[in-house]
């Protein structure tokens, strides 16, 4: 079951675009390493769910991961070889919208041989092109 | 640590514009205050300035024209990329009275918990103490070789240096050993399938409209219902 929200004020949203950078959630809050996204996009809790299993199998019984982003956004679709028109498709699945400076998850408790690991493993995932990053000292 | 010493030129020219134009000049836009003393826009060299952060300067010597002061490095503002530094505070201080900052906390050791399957994590990476400018450490080294599944390491248990103390509570949780969480094996029965879409909170007034709705709707179609039976009896 992909990630999708529990209630939600209304079902359908407009698609929108992705502008500009992230303001917030830019930094490695929680763990050590982070995976720091570098395009402008959408993550599925389809792709998140894959990406989290994973890191998971990398990292075994060890360390911690820590996603931090949750799709928030409903995507509708029409079915195949349906006429255009008769209103909205049904909303498909949910989507985080992720912007360049946005850190998708993080991993604490492990050293950075295994971290690396294991976020190369998220980001075979992932539909946008993202960097590692370490926690600041500054 | 040496003393890093900062040259700075007084910024005239305020704003986004403005500030965009220095940057691009390879400057850094800042303030000094403090001490009672009206404050400055300032601005630096952005090299010199990231070299004194990534070597761990907290207080430096910063030089306006023929002023010299000991100012604390305050609030760097990183870009989006985390790479640069987009704005900095310098913060005026006397070296005879003590100061607020937040010190790093680095964890050393590995617990003895992990052997047994536990999972070492930090819930607090730094902490915020009050010394001197001069004793401010460069980081707080915490042993963790003897944290055992279940065991914490608090603020209270910390060995600070000389000169330096801390107002955080003393019962805040500085790192712990969890058990881990196993993820579910490949192939493994799903969880509990929740419903296929989320509910959809609905206005208070016109939920309460609906269900109104709802049942005088219910009421009309039981008498309807009751009426039929009659006539066909």
């Amino acid at each position: 079951m992909p990630l999708m929200p529990k209630r939600v004020k209304y079902r359908k949203t407009q698609r929108g675009r992705v502008r500009g950078n992230a303001t917030r959630g830019t930094e490695v809050s929680f763990g050590s390493f982070g995976l720091q996204v570098l395009d402008r996009g959408w993550v599925s809790g389809q792709q998140l769910e894959a990406a989290r299993l994973a890191a998971s199998y990398a990292l075994g019984t060890e360390g911690r991961l820590y996603v931090r982003v949750f799709p928030h956004k409903a995507i509708s679709a029409k079915p195949a070889e349906t006429r255009m028109g008769t209103g909205k498709g049904e909303p498909e699945y949910y989507v985080a919208v992720v912007k360049p400076g946005t850190v998708l998850c993080e991993v604490g408790g492990v050293p950075e041989e295994m971290a690396r690991l294991a976020l190369q493993r998220v980001c075979h995932k992932l539909p946008v092109r993202t960097r590692l990053v370490k926690r600041r000292t500054w | 640590m040496p003393a890093v010493t900062l040259s700075a030129e007084v910024r005239t020219t305020l704003g986004r514009r403005a500030t965009r134009l220095l940057r691009e000049k390879g400057l850094v836009p800042g303030i000094v205050y403090g001490r009672g003393r009206p404050p400055v826009a300032v601005a630096i060299a952005a090299e010199a300035l990231e070299k004194a952060l990534k070597g761990g300067a907290r207080v430096v010597d910063i030089v306006i024209g023929n002023d010299r002061d000991s100012a604390l490095l305050y609030d760097p503002q990183p870009d989006m990329a985390g790479e640069h530094v987009r704005h900095v505070d310098f913060v005026r201080v006397a070296q005879d009275v003590a100061v607020e900052v937040a010190v790093r906390i680095e964890l050393k050791g590995t617990p003895a918990g992990q052997a047994e399957g536990g999972v070492l994590q930090q819930t607090l990476h730094e902490l915020t103490v009050k010394c001197l400018p001069r004793d401010i450490p460069e980081k707080i080294v915490v042993d963790v070789a003897d944290l055992k599944i279940g065991d914490s390491r608090r603020v209270k248990e910390l060995t600070l240096p000389h000169g330096v103390a801390t107002a955080v509570d003393s019962e805040v949780t500085v790192a712990t050993v969890r058990h881990q969480v196993t993820a579910p094996e490949p192939g493994a029965a799903p969880a509990v399938e929740g419903p296929a879409e989320p509910e959809v909170i609905k206005p208070e007034g016109r939920a309460e409209a609906e269900e109104e709705a709802g049942e005088k709707g219910g009421e009309k179609a039981g008498a309807k219902g009751a009426e039929k039976e009659k006539e066909k009896k």
